[in-house]
């Protein structure tokens, strides 16, 4: 039987785009990825460089703040935010 | 609006905020400079999650309000690319007295800085470019 996979569409702001190869795409994960933590996990698998800003980085799903628990639906939007700092 | 990608107008906030209660007025208004850490910078980039940091300036103009106890506090802040001496974020306060029109200016602009989801970019004089590294946010612990 096949591993039914679920899409989010991944936002990377400010440095974090140039880790991730752009601002905006599409990432397809398999079902043992469910919640906040797992993605970051699988992201950072993905995306090695986005390991150094991991500690300091916020998640946001559908526009909020997340929780790492938070769980990941399919066709959820995620914004990777690193630290912040307008002025 | 909170974020915007035109030129800020310091007076749209000072006509928008107009109080008859309050006898003091501040502005605060940040400007693109042409130096930063001995290097020579040429222009900003500013970018937003647009949603999240209009929510997070309302908050901090809610906050500052009750926290001063001051009638009006609007913050507008610019994204896109900005030139040297360019106006990137505004905030306006009005209170009673001069003592709580300042010292709430003083803590929105701080928190906006802290807490908008806001990045900055600057583009050096020789080429090269660096996003300003901010405040993390604090992502809530997980509830159990």
């Amino acid at each position: 039987m096949t591993e039914q996979t679920f899409q989010i569409k991944l936002n990377a702001y400010g440095v974090l785009q140039t880790d991730c190869g752009g601002f905006e795409q599409t990432i397809e994960f398999p079902p043992s990825v469910s919640n906040v933590e797992q993605l970051v996990d699988a992201l950072v698998e993905k995306f090695p460089k986005l390991q150094i800003h991991r500690e300091r980085m916020a998640v946001a799903v559908n526009d909020q703040r997340s929780n790492t628990q938070d769980l990941i639906r399919d066709g959820d939007c995620i914004s990777l935010l690193p630290p912040v700092g307008g002025g | 609006m909170s974020i915007q990608s035109t030129e800020l107008d310091i007076f749209d906030l000072i006509n928008e905020t107009e109080d008859a209660s309050c006898g003091a007025l501040v502005v605060f208004g940040g400007t693109v400079r042409n130096h930063h850490d001995a290097q020579s910078v040429d222009r900003l980039s500013y970018s937003a999650h647009e949603i999240m940091a209009t929510r997070s300036i309302q908050q901090v103009e809610i906050e500052t309000q009750e926290k001063f106890d001051v009638p009006q506090c609007r913050i507008q802040h610019r994204i896109g690319d900005l030139e040297i001496g360019d106006l990137a974020v505004v905030a306006v306060v009005r209170a009673a007295h001069r003592d709580a029109a300042f010292e709430a200016a003083r803590y929105a602009i701080d928190e906006v800085k802290k807490r908008a989801e806001i990045w900055k970019e600057e583009h050096y004089s020789n080429g090269q470019s660096r996003f300003r590294d901010g405040t993390s946010l604090n992502t809530p612990e997980p509830s159990n």
